[in-house]
This record gives structure tokens, C-alpha cells and sequence, in this order.
């Protein structure tokens, strides 16, 4: 077991066609960049790695507070690289006690309620398709990138977990509007129902981050505790050294 | 019960002059594509025609 558990997060990367490759070469590189700027251990399962037994041995080795999924899903799975399920019902268990958000199609329908029976604090899932909306470059639309990572970037900061379904909802809501105030409708469409058919299940008091950053904080009060420490053992030892001279030792 | 040939064709000029792209069920999906789907009422067209009648509703409730 290398991690501390609260500071390790698992990310699910899959490119095993255009979509998952634009959405996890594209937007979720920026994800990873962000978490490992808050001291997060990131165990980023990309292409290859993007596997069920690379996932479980993720879970046993590091025992992570948050697990991502960018992929394909279905109602029950979350899909591996080769498209066989890399989570699903049968192995929901390996999810107690983390949160997990699950960017991919039809996620939130039975696995949500699965992982939440099986002991996950929360789970953040689509019960329907999950539209990726891009431009005529293949870029994604403005706010499409902001609404598909602020989740994890909050979660990643503390927040609770209702909090961050809550800001998520009003991320959405803003990125509407501004799509329909230039005329965008079939955008703003296409994003209100990604927002429409985005769920949370479970404990909306639970939070990732605080554990984190209570051991940034406490190495932090080692460290002067120790610089302290030290100190007054050098000032007393060269006040000894100097009292064993004056008395002729 | 299909869809008004208005309300297809509005969707489907809209995603040309618009130019959008989507990605779904494992393809990327050209402004031509999504005006194909839509004016034919294709599984993928369906779906889309109901997110632009959820989304018209919505602003029509404003």
C-alpha cells in the first residue's frame, strides 16, 4: 500500500474510438494537471492501462478516495479499453467508501445505484447519453470542457459532494445561456440535456479533499516544529560547550 | 408518432449553418450527418429532436 487513501485519485481513460479519443486527449488531460497542482497522487488508467485488473489493482495498492471514469458506458458497465466492462455491477464492492464520478453514457441507470449499495460515498453518473459537442475544428464547444471537469476540480478542493452537483447544475446553466444569447440553440440544447440527465446518488455531505490537505498542513507543522526543536538543541549544546570551557572541563 | 417535417429541416439547417458536431455512441457525427439522422428520424436523430424540444420547452417556460 503506497498512498495515504485520501491523497490518491484513479482516473479511467479510454480511446478506443474519436469520442473518448477527443474527450480524453482534448479535456481531461487538463483534469490531471489541475489534481497534480493540489498535491493529488493521480493513477491515471490511460489506453492500455484502461483495464478492470489495472483498476483493481489500483484499488488494493493505493486505496484512493476518488475514482473518474471518462469512457463509454452502459447501464450496468463502465467500458475498458477493448470495450469489455472495467466496473459493473459484479464488481461494484471495489468502490466502498470512495466517490466516483462516471462521465460516460447510461452509468447513472442501475451502476450508480449499485455502487452506492456496495458501500460508495457518492456517485456522480449520466443516465441517459452524454453528448460531446464540438465545433467545426473537432474542438469542444465553450463550456463544454468547464461543465465536464468542475466536479472533480471541486471535489478535489473539498468541497462537499452536493455542493459540487449544485455548482455543476449552475456551470451548465451558464453555458446555456451564453450559447442561446449568440443564437447557438442545438449547443445550448445538447448541453441542457447533458445537465438534465446528470445525477447524484448518495451522501451529499461527503467530502475528498480535507484529509489531504490536513497532512500538507500537519507536514507543515512538523517541519517548523522540527527546525524549532532543532534549534534550541544547538543553542543548548553550544551553552553547555561554552559552560564545560568557562569551568576549565 | 413522427416528427413535423418543419421542426426536422429547421434542426437540420440549423446544424449546418451552425456547423456543430457530435460525438455519440462511439462516432463523431458532421453537421451533413446530423441533418441526415434528423430528417430521416434515425435512433440518433430522435434523440437529438428530443434535446431541441426539451431545450424549446424550457425557453418557452422562461
Amino acid at each position: 500500500m503506497k498512498g495515504l487513501g485520501a491523497n490518491d485519485v484513479v482516473l479511467i481513460r479510454t480511446t478506443f474510438d474519436e469520442p473518448t479519443r477527443i474527450l480524453n486527449t482534448q479535456v481531461t488531460p487538463e483534469l490531471i494537471t489541475y489534481l497534480k497542482s493540489r498535491f493529488y497522487n493521480v493513477i491515471d488508467l490511460y489506453e492500455e492501462k484502461a483495464y478492470k485488473e489495472q483498476l483493481l489493482y489500483a484499488c488494493i495498492q493505493y486505496i484512493p478516495a476518488m475514482v473518474l471514469g471518462f469512457s463509454h458506458g452502459t447501464a450496468v458497465s463502465l467500458l475498458a479499453q477493448d470495450a469489455t466492462p472495467a466496473l459493473d455491477i459484479g464488481t461494484a464492492l471495489w468502490m466502498n467508501n470512495k466517490i466516483v464520478y462516471l462521465y460516460a453514457c447510461h452509468c447513472g441507470k442501475e451502476l450508480a445505484q449499485a455502487l452506492i449499495d456496495n458501500g460508495a460515498k457518492a456517485v456522480f453518473a449520466f443516465n441517459d447519453v452524454v453528448y460531446l459537442i464540438l465545433d467545426e475544428s473537432n474542438n469542444p464547444v465553450e463550456g463544454y470542457r468547464e461543465t465536464c471537469l468542475l466536479v472533480p476540480k471541486l471535489l478535489a478542493e473539498g468541497y462537499k459532494v452536493k455542493d459540487c452537483y449544485q455548482a455543476a447544475l449552475d456551470e451548465y446553466e451558464k453555458w446555456i445561456r451564453f450559447h442561446e444569447e449568440k443564437g447557438n440553440t442545438l449547443v445550448a440544447d445538447l448541453l441542457r440535456w447533458n445537465r438534465d440527465h446528470f445525477i447524484l446518488k448518495g451522501a451529499g455531505e461527503s467530502t475528498v479533499g480535507l484529509s489531504a490537505y490536513l497532512f500538507i498542513g500537519l507536514t507543515d507543522v512538523l517541519t517548523m516544529a522540527n527546525v524549532l526543536i532543532w534549534g534550541i538543541g544547538n543553542i543548548a549544546l553550544e551553552a553547555w560547550r561554552a559552560y564545560k570551557a568557562w569551568r576549565g572541563y | 408518432m413522427p416528427y413535423p417535417d418543419e421542426l426536422k429541416e429547421a434542426i437540420a439547417q440549423h446544424a449546418l449553418q451552425k456547423k456543430v458536431k457530435i460525438g455519440l455512441a462511439g462516432k463523431i457525427y458532421s453537421p451533413e450527418e446530423i441533418a441526415f439522422h434528423v430528417r430521416n428520424e434515425t435512433e440518433v436523430g430522435k434523440k437529438i429532436i428530443e434535446a431541441v424540444v426539451r431545450g424549446a420547452v424550457e425557453r418557452l417556460g422562461r
